[in-house]
C-alpha cells in the first residue's frame, strides 16, 4: 500500500449495493461536508464537515445509560423520557458508545483511502459488469485531496469510478480528479440566479460554468436532476435542462430525479429546526406528472431515465 | 398466451383452490378414502400373504377401487377420490387405523422426497417395466433361497402396476362416458382424454401431452412427495416431434405445461413443493436450455401454482434471456424459480465420490436438499438438529471454560455426540423398514438399481442412499459464539454463568444487554472477519461430525442447513439464545443471517453466506434475498442478473430471490426489529425500509400495492 493510500477523510456512509448511482451494481462512498444548502437536502447530515449527533427518539426505550456517561449535563431523564440539550454537547460521543439501540448515533467516521478501499473491494466480484465505485456527499470536493487518492486508489485497483458533485468545487480540483473518473454524475439542480441562491446556497452560476468547463475536457457525464415540487417543477426549468443538455459534448444521459421526503426525519433527528416540508405531497401523482407531462419538455433526441 | 387457455388456467386454479386440499388441509399423504381402502384390503388379507404382498395388494385395491376424477376444463387428468367419508365408513376408518404403525414412532424417518426415473418411464411406459419385472421373475431359480425374496419383490411390482393399467383404462372408459353426454368443444376435449388415457402411462407417450399425463399419473397414486427430475431432458424430444408434425403450437405446450403444474394444487397440502428441474448440464458438461426449459419456466406464470414447482439449475453459459425470466417471475411474486448453482452441485457431489455421469442428473427433491434422479433412496432432512439448544448445553457444560477455545471445543463435542446418537436411530428405522417395507412398489419400479437387483428401495436396492441430516438455528449459533467471544473472554464484562441466568430469565431486566448484543456486536450476514470465520468453523464442525458415521444402507451422512418451516416450531421451543434472540422467537431461517441482522446490504450478506464452502452441503443449503419488486424490474432487471451470476460464480448453492409483499410490508412498519435487513427502492436510490419516515413508509406500502 501506498503512502498515500492513508490520506484520511471525513466519511458518513458507505453504501453497498448502490442501484442508482451510476451503472452496475456500486458501493457509494458519502464524504462529509458541503458548501451547498438545498433545502431539500435528503442528506442533511452530509453538511457539516464534522461529527455531528444523530437522536433518533424512535428507537430510544429511556435506559439513561447516556446520561451516566455525559459529563456535560446534555442527556436528561424527564420521568422515563429522555431529553436532550445539543447546546450542553461538547462532542466527546460517550454516549453513543453506551446507547444500547444506537438511538444515539454518530454520524462521520474518519476513515483513510486504504480503509474505504478494504470495503470497496469487498463486492469487487459484483462489479464485473460495469459497475464500481461512487464517491458522493455532501460535496465530495470539498475533501478534495482525499477524493482524489480514494479514486486513483480506486482505478489502480482496475475499479470503474463515478463522482457524484453539484460543480460547488474548484474548477483545477475537478480537472484533477477526471484523470480518474469515469463518469461525473453532475447535479443540475436550479436555473442559475436569485432563486437558486434562495433554496441552495448559491446563485449556480459557477457550478454550471464548472459542468461546461469540464465536458469540453472530455469527461463523461450523466446530468442529474432532482425535482422538487414548487421549485423547479415547471416547464421553464425542464427546458433548461434540455438546453444544456444539448450543449455538453459528452453526455451519456440525463437522470430525473423525483423529490422524495427521507432527509426530514434525519434533519429532525440531528436536531434541525428550520425542515422544507412540502404540504399534501402525493408521491406517485408527482412522479406521474413528471413522467407525462415534464419529461416530454425535454429534446427526444437525449436519453432521460426516471429514477 | 390465447385468451381461452388463460382463461382455462384461471378457473382450474380457482376450482382446485376451493377443493378439499385447500379448504380442509388434507394431508398429502394417502387422501382418507384411499386410506380407507388400503386398510381394509390390508386386514382382509391378513391370513394370506407375507406381509409385503398384503401391502402390495392392499395398493391394488386402493387403485382398483378409486372412482376416476375428471373435471371440467382439465387437460392432464387424474386425481385422487376426495369425497368426505360417511359416518359409518368414518367409524370404520379409526377402528382400522388402531392398528396401522408402519414404523414404530420412536425410530421415526423421513419417507419419499425421491426423485423416480420418469425418463425411463416416457421411454418404456409401465407395460415396459412389467416386462421387465417378468422377465426378471421368470428367470429366478427358486430353488436358490435368496431368490425367494426377490421373487416375491417382483410379485409385488406386478401386483401394483397391472392395477395401476387398471385404473388408467377406467379414465379412458369414463372421459367417453362423459363425453356422450357432452357436446360441441367440450364433447371433443374429453374424447381426447379417453384417447390418451387409452394410450399412457401404459405405453410409451408419443406426444408432449401424453408424456406430462404419464409422469402425472404415475406420480399422482404414489400418495406422498416423489419427484419429477429434468422434465426437459426427457420430454425434449416429444415436444420437438410434435412441433414438427404440426401437432401442437409452442403456446398449447406452455398451456399444457401449465395445467401440469396446477395438478399438485388438487391433491398435495398447500405450500408442500414437487418440483421439476431443469437445465443444468448434460454428460458432456454442456448447458442444457431448450423449449421446454423455457417453456417449464414460462408456465409458472400463468399456473402461478403453490405446490407446482420449476427449478433452475443456473450455469455459467445458460442465457440472459432464460435468467432474466426467471428473475422477473420472483420480481411479480410467483416466488419461483428457485435458482441452484449447477456447477457447485454436480462439484459436491463428485466430491463425495459420485461419478460424473450421475452427478449431472439431480433434482431437489421438496426444498433445496439434493438427490440424483432415479437411483436414489433417500431421507432428507433426517432428523432436524437444533444447533441453538446444543450451543445451550455447551453453554452449561462450559461453564468453566477458561478461553474461547476451551468453550468451542466443549461445544463440538455435543455436536458430534449428538450427530452420532441421533444416527443410531435413524439407522434402526431404516433396519425395520429393510424389515418391513415402506415405499409402494411403484416406487422401487423406478429406482436404479431395484428392478436389476430384486431389491426394493427400503431393502437397500437404490444405487445411492443418502441420509440427510439438517441443521437448524446455523446463524444464531454463529451470532452467539461472536457475541459469548466478545462479552465473555475478549471484554471479560460477564461470565457463562451469568450469562446462563440472563437467558433463563429471557434477558428480562437485562433489555439493554440484548439490544447492545443485536445493534453493536458483530453478526454474521455483514460481512466480517469474526463472524465469517465462525460461520466456516461451525461449517466445519458439522462436517467433521457427519464424517465417519454410516447409515444402515452403508451410505455416508450427507449434511444440509435449510429450514423449511421447521425453524419457528424448533425455535418454539428453545430458550433465549445469546445472540439476543428471545425465548420461543423463530430461529434462524435456513442459513439466511439471523432475521434482520444483515444491515449492509444484499452483497455483504451474500458475503457472508459465502464464507463457508457450499459443496459439503448437498443436504441443502437455502439463502433467501428480499427485495420490493422494484428492486428486480426494469434497468435493475440487468443489475440483479448480475447479482445472480456473481453469486454463482462464487459458489453459492442456491438463491431465492423474495418479492416482498404488501403484509410483509406492514409487519417491518409495525415490528421494525424483525426487518432491518428489508431494502426497498425509493425514487432514485434503495434504502432500508425501517429507516424511513412513517410517511415514505406508508408510500412504499402503497406502491407496493400495485406492482404485485
Amino acid at each position: 500500500m501506498s503512502i498515500l493510500s492513508d490520506k484520511k477523510g471525513l466519511v458518513f456512509d458507505i453504501q453497498r449495493f448502490s442501484l442508482h448511482d451510476g451503472p452496475g451494481i456500486r458501493t457509494t462512498v458519502f464524504l462529509k461536508g458541503c458548501p451547498l444548502k438545498c433545502k431539500w437536502c435528503h442528506n442533511p447530515e452530509s453538511w457539516k464537515n464534522r461529527f455531528e449527533l444523530f437522536y433518533h427518539a424512535k428507537t430510544c426505550i429511556g435506559c439513561g445509560e447516556c446520561v451516566g456517561v455525559c459529563d456535560s449535563g446534555a442527556h436528561l431523564m424527564n420521568s422515563g423520557i429522555h431529553e436532550i440539550n445539543r447546546e450542553k454537547c461538547i462532542g466527546c460521543f460517550k454516549c453513543a458508545d453506551v446507547c444500547p439501540t444506537s438511538a444515539l448515533e454518530v454520524t462521520g467516521e474518519e476513515k483513510s483511502v486504504s480503509g474505504v478501499m478494504a470495503t470497496v473491494l469487498r463486492d469487487a466480484e459484483f462489479y464485473k459488469s460495469g459497475g464500481g465505485v461512487t464517491v458522493s456527499g455532501g460535496e465530495p470536493f470539498m475533501q478534495s485531496e482525499f477524493l482524489t487518492e480514494l479514486l486513483k486508489s480506486a482505478k489502480n485497483a482496475g475499479i470503474h469510478t463515478c463522482v457524484e458533485t453539484s460543480g460547488a468545487a474548484r474548477i483545477e480540483d475537478m480537472l484533477v480528479a477526471k484523470e480518474y473518473t469515469d463518469i461525473f454524475l453532475f447535479d443540475c439542480k436550479m436555473i442559475p440566479g436569485e432563486k437558486h441562491k434562495e433554496f441552495i446556497g448559491s446563485d449556480g452560476v459557477t457550478m454550471h460554468e464548472n459542468l461546461k468547463v469540464l465536458d469540453k475536457s472530455g469527461a463523461k457525464i450523466i446530468l442529474r436532476c432532482p425535482i422538487i415540487p414548487g421549485v423547479n417543477d415547471n416547464g421553464e426549468h425542464f427546458e433548461y435542462i434540455s438546453n444544456l443538455a444539448k450543449s455538453l459534448d459528452n453526455l451519456i444521459e440525463i437522470n430525473v430525479q423525483a423529490y422524495h421526503a427521507t432527509g426530514i426525519p434525519k434533519a429532525r433527528d440531528l436536531g434541525k429546526n428550520d425542515i422544507f416540508e412540502v404540504l399534501n405531497f402525493d408521491a406517485k401523482i408527482f412522479k406521474e406528472r413528471i413522467k407525462n407531462e415534464l419529461i416530454p419538455l425535454i429534446s427526444s433526441d437525449l436519453k432521460v431515465k426516471l429514477l | 398466451m390465447k385468451q381461452a387457455a388463460i382463461e382455462r388456467i384461471k378457473s382450474l386454479r380457482a376450482f382446485y383452490k376451493t377443493g378439499p386440499v385447500f379448504s380442509e388441509g388434507v394431508s398429502f399423504n394417502r387422501p382418507r378414502r384411499q386410506r380407507l381402502n388400503y386398510m381394509r384390503a390390508f386386514y382382509r388379507n391378513g391370513y394370506l400373504y407375507s406381509y409385503k404382498l398384503r401391502r402390495a395388494n392392499a395398493e391394488a385395491y386402493v387403485l382398483d377401487n378409486m372412482e376416476p376424477v375428471i373435471n371440467d376444463g382439465e387437460l392432464i387428468v387424474g386425481l385422487p377420490d376426495l369425497s368426505p367419508l360417511t359416518a359409518e365408513e368414518q367409524k370404520e376408518y379409526d377402528e382400522l387405523a388402531k392398528g396401522m404403525n408402519f414404523a414404530p414412532r420412536r425410530t421415526h424417518i423421513n419417507s419419499a422426497h425421491m426423485a423416480l426415473d420418469y425418463a425411463k418411464l416416457v421411454r418404456v411406459g409401465v407395460k415396459g417395466l412389467l416386462e421387465e419385472v417378468m422377465c426378471r421373475m421368470n428367470a429366478l431359480d427358486l430353488n436358490m433361497p435368496e431368490n425367494i425374496e426377490k421373487c416375491e419383490f417382483y410379485e409385488c411390482c406386478k401386483i401394483e402396476l397391472e392395477a395401476l393399467i387398471r385404473l388408467q383404462h377406467r379414465y379412458a372408459d369414463k372421459a367417453r362416458a362423459l363425453a356422450e353426454e357432452a357436446e360441441g368443444q367440450k364433447k371433443k376435449e374429453l374424447l381426447d382424454i379417453a384417447e390418451m388415457m387409452d394410450r399412457v402411462p401404459e405405453h410409451p407417450p408419443r406426444t408432449f401431452r401424453e408424456g406430462l399425463e404419464a409422469i402425472h399419473f404415475y406420480n399422482v397414486t404414489l400418495w406422498d412427495l416423489f419427484y419429477f427430475g429434468r422434465v426437459d431432458r426427457y420430454l425434449i424430444d416429444l415436444y420437438n416431434a410434435d412441433i414438427e408434425a404440426g401437432r401442437i403450437t409452442r403456446e398449447d405446450a406452455v398451456e399444457l405445461y401449465a395445467c401440469f403444474l396446477l395438478m399438485p394444487e388438487a391433491y398435495i397440502s398447500p405450500n408442500i413443493a414437487l418440483d421439476a428441474m431443469v437445465g443444468g448440464t448434460d454428460e458432456s458438461g454442456k448447458t442444457i436450455e431448450n423449449e421446454v426449459t423455457h417453456i417449464a419456466i414460462e408456465a409458472i406464470e400463468y399456473a402461478r401454482s403453490a405446490n407446482g414447482k420449476v427449478s433452475l439449475a443456473v450455469t455459467e453459459d445458460m442465457s440472459d434471456e432464460l435468467l432474466k425470466k426467471a428473475i422477473r417471475l420472483n420480481a411479480i411474486g410467483c416466488a419461483q424459480p428457485a435458482l441452484f448453482n449447477d456447477r457447485i452441485i454436480v462439484e459436491g457431489l463428485m466430491k463425495m465420490g459420485m461419478p460424473h455421469s450421475d452427478a449431472h442428473n439431480y433434482c431437489n427433491t421438496g426444498c433445496v436438499e439434493i438427490t440424483p434422479v432415479g437411483k436414489s433412496g433417500i431421507h432428507v432432512v433426517s432428523p432436524y438438529h437444533n444447533l441453538a439448544a446444543m450451543l445451550l448445553t455447551a453453554m452449561e457444560n462450559g461453564k468453566n471454560a477458561k478461553t474461547f477455545e476451551d468453550f468451542y471445543k466443549i461445544f463440538e463435542e455435543i455436536l458430534h455426540s449428538e450427530i452420532a446418537r441421533r444416527n443410531i436411530d435413524m439407522n434402526r428405522a431404516q433396519m425395520e423398514r429393510a424389515r418391513q417395507g415402506h415405499e409402494c412398489a411403484r416406487v422401487s419400479c423406478l429406482t436404479d438399481d431395484c428392478l436389476k437387483l430384486g431389491k426394493a428401495v427400503d431393502a437397500g436396492g437404490a444405487i445411492y442412499n443418502f441420509v440427510e441430516p439438517n441443521f437448524l438455528g446455523f446463524s444464531n449459533v454463529v451470532d452467539s459464539l461472536a457475541a459469548i467471544n466478545v462479552l465473555v473472554y475478549e471484554k471479560g464484562e460477564i461470565t457463562v454463568s451469568e450469562f446462563i441466568e440472563i437467558l433463563k430469565k429471557d434477558y428480562a431486566d437485562n433489555e439493554s444487554l440484548r439490544l447492545r448484543i443485536i445493534n453493536k456486536l458483530p453478526h454474521y450476514g455483514t460481512d466480517e472477519e469474526l463472524t465469517n470465520g465462525l460461520a466456516k468453523r461451525l461449517s466445519d464442525s458439522i462436517l467433521s461430525g457427519c464424517k465417519g458415521l454410516y447409515t444402515y444402507r452403508g451410505s455416508t451422512l450427507v449434511p444440509g442447513a435449510f429450514s423449511y418451516y421447521e425453524h419457528a416450531r424448533f425455535g418454539k421451543r428453545t430458550g433465549a439464545t445469546p445472540d439476543g434472540r428471545n425465548a420461543e422467537y423463530p430461529l434462524s431461517s435456513g442459513s439466511s443471517p439471523v432475521q434482520g441482522r444483515e444491515t449492509k446490504g444484499p452483497t455483504a450478506a451474500m458475503l457472508s453466506t459465502l464464507s463457508w464452502d457450499h459443496r459439503n452441503f448437498m443436504g441443502g443449503i437455502a439463502v433467501n434475498m428480499k427485495f420490493t419488486p422494484s428492486c428486480m424490474q426494469g434497468e435493475n432487471e440487468e443489475k440483479m442478473l448480475e447479482f445472480v451470476r456473481t453469486f454463482m460464480r462464487l459458489g453459492g448453492f442456491q438463491l431465492q430471490l423474495n418479492a416482498v409483499d404488501r403484509e410483509t410490508l406492514i409487519d417491518a412498519r409495525e415490528h421494525p426489529e424483525n426487518h432491518s435487513d428489508l431494502l426497498v427502492r425509493v425514487g432514485g436510490f434503495s434504502a432500508y425500509f425501517t429507516k424511513l419516515s412513517p410517511e415514505m413508509q406508508q408510500e412504499i406500502i402503497d406502491r407496493n400495492e400495485h406492482t404485485i
